[in-house]
């Protein structure tokens, strides 16, 4: 059946090339062809006028649009979300951490975001935003700052999916292991290249500034993970208290109260450094190996005090 | 355009008039619900336009805003039938992409910035992840503040009493004695996160001590007493040596200093007043770190260190 619901053409047309300008599609051609009379022939200086009646009208509510390199750009939208002032300020603080990212397509992504959010600023809330200056408490400049191009080259060996050789330096000795690379991670001040070594069914996370060098290998690398699984346990308040990590999940507690807490996916060295901070509060139940080495640890520190 | 409207007389070869309209009435409907009497009115009495328009056409509109992608609904509103306008094709839209970007980033600052910047930080992604559509990451963006389901009244109010070291009495949910919504009166000195999860931490009145507690276990603050207190705890001060191997960059913490550096050898202090962290700090470093000063924390080291090998001897 056919609809025969009665639609203004001007209303749709706007509206069209509204459409384009949001979703940051709005090149000149698909632009015109919104605006191309199917009816009588145009000229171009016709089409060109029609283009600028509609582009005139959305200036009349506000919303600015530049040509650039044959597409239209919106500059301000349709309607303005609300934003407090306090959101500038959080808008502002990524805005200084992304100016030290070394990660071309990370800054992309989120210039992009930050783009899709000043569309949607009014104009008083865009220009409080330019007049933010960086937060004086903290300094971003210095982060990752001697370690970008490495950066740089660990988040492409990431994308091209290849099995690898790392060559880095752990506890004064030259070690590598071959391994597939998954991302960088960006912590605190340190970023580090997350791997996953199947070897030893690890995932590891190695500051990139002890990498040494990575030479890729012509095998593709596989999604199949079969990480090592740490159980432990958590006694007293802290049983209570925990708050499990992204990677973990609990079984519950044991007769005893003690939160059973499965683990996957953590450096081992950082798990040891952590369940260390815990004290008495937990044990590790399982592997063995593991277990074993959280004792080698806790002998090998008691050991530096024998002579106490 | 202004040049053509401070005239009030408005040339029709320079806009569009009916894309005018149809921006109006988009903009009207979102402000809020608006029957066709009132559209009319409007449009009628707009310093443009003064022009009369009737139903049918304003029907028209409204279908050509539903065709482009709006959602607009029909109401009755005390009898009163309103049409509003609930979503449409311009609403912010994150990509995948970029909220996988975001949450790499907010992990970053997560270790990086302070309670009260964090807090803003969350309200803000709170605010934005109605616009995010994979519920998968929309979850993995609201776990990523420590801040995560803890009330943001209660952080601010508690952030407000300890930046002016004010003395409250708090709901304490306190596990250590298993008695539960116990009050306890703090000498409030800072908030503070400590391996992702947030502490305020101040003078236990009823013990005159220093120490850190959970907000998770504050159910609420029962008392506030706006007599600004000095804050007088002594302070712990603990020098430690650290191995360092090679190239190894050592992050020290805002309480510390190097105070020696002996090749790789360093010799820090840190002073702090809850000895709770100190402890953590030392233990964290494990077999790199060998407290030197003062022999009473030392003990306190060895002692705790024996207990967590006893742990592991087998029972059987």
């Amino acid at each position: 059946m056919k609809n025969t619901k009665k639609l203004n053409e001007g209303c749709l047309k706007i509206f069209q090339l509204l459409k384009l300008l949001y979703e940051d599609e709005a090149e000149y051609n698909d632009v015109t062809e919104i605006f191309l009379d199917e009816e009588y022939d145009q000229t171009p200086n016709n089409l060109q006028v029609n283009l600028n009646k509609y582009i005139n009208t959305l200036k009349i509510f506000g919303i600015k649009v530049k040509k650039e390199r044959n597409k239209f750009k919106l500059l301000s939208g349709l309607y303005s979300m609300d934003f407090t002032l306090e959101d500038l300020k959080s808008i502002s603080l990524i805005i200084s951490y992304l100016n030290n990212i070394p990660d071309a397509d990370m800054t992309k992504n989120i210039e992009d975001f930050l783009h899709l959010l000043e569309i949607r600023m009014n104009n008083e809330d865009r220009k409080t935003l330019s007049t933010m200056n960086s937060n004086p408490d903290y300094d971003f400049s210095f982060y990752y700052s001697d370690i970008r191009e490495q950066i740089e080259q660990c988040e492409q060996i990431c994308k091209d999916n290849f099995f690898i050789v790392v060559i880095y330096k752990k506890n004064g000795k030259e070690l590598q292991c071959k391994c597939t690379a998954k991302e960088v991670i960006y912590n605190s001040k340190t970023a580090y290249l997350k791997v996953y070594d199947a070897s030893i069914r690890q995932n590891l996370e190695i500051p990139i500034e002890n990498i040494l060098a990575i030479n890729s290998l012509p095998q593709k690398a596989t999604s199949i993970e079969m990480s090592t699984t740490i159980v432990y346990k958590l006694k007293n308040r802290l049983a209570q208290t925990y708050k499990l990590k992204e990677y973990e999940h609990t079984n519950g507690c044991d007769e005893k109260g003690n939160l059973i807490v499965v683990n996957k996916n953590e450096d081992f060295d950082k798990l040891i450094s952590r369940l260390m901070r815990y004290a008495g509060n937990c044990e590790v139940v399982s592997p063995k190996p593991f277990r074993e080495k959280m004792q080698a640890v806790i002998n090998e520190t008691l050991a530096n005090y024998e002579s106490e | 355009m202004k040049e053509f409207l401070k005239t009030n007389t408005v040339t029709y070869n320079l806009m569009s008039f009916t894309g005018f309209k149809s921006i109006l009435i988009f903009s009207l409907l979102l402000d809020g619900p608006k029957s066709y009497s009132e559209l009319q009115e409007i449009l009628k009495n707009h310093e443009y336009l003064h022009e009369k328009i009737s139903f049918d056409t304003l029907r028209v509109y409204l279908n050509s805003l539903r065709e482009i992608g709006c959602n607009v609904k029909r109401k009755s509103y005390n009898g009163v039938s309103k049409f509003e306008i609930d979503s449409h094709p311009f609403l912010l839209k994150i990509s995948d992409k970029q909220i996988e970007s975001i949450i790499k980033v907010y992990k970053a600052l997560t270790h990086s910035i302070d309670v009260s910047d964090l807090l803003a930080l969350q309200q803000f992604f709170e605010k934005i992840s109605q616009y995010i559509l994979n519920e998968d990451l929309k979850e993995k963006l609201s776990k990523v503040s420590p801040l995560y389901q803890i009330d943001s009244a209660l952080i601010t109010d508690l952030m407000t009493c300890a930046q002016n070291n004010w003395e409250i009495t708090v709901e304490y949910n306190s596990l250590n004695t298993g008695n539960q919504n116990k009050n306890i009166t703090i000498l409030a000195d800072k908030m503070h996160i400590s391996n992702g999860k947030l502490y305020l931490s101040g003078v236990n009145s009823e013990y005159d001590t220093y120490a850190s507690f959970l907000v998770t276990n504050i159910n609420n603050i029962i008392s506030i007493n706006m007599h600004q207190k000095t804050l007088d705890v002594p302070k712990i001060t603990v020098q430690y040596e650290y191995i360092k191997y090679d190239n190894e960059k050592f992050e020290l913490l805002s309480n510390e200093k190097i105070i020696n550096e002996d090749n790789n050898k360093l010799t820090i202090e840190i002073i702090s007043n809850s000895k709770f962290e100190i402890t953590q700090r030392i233990l964290s470093h494990s077999t790199k770190c060998r407290v030197v000063y003062p022999d009473e924390f030392k003990s306190h080291i060895i002692s705790t260190l024996k207990q967590m090998k006893e742990g592991y001897i087998e029972k059987h």
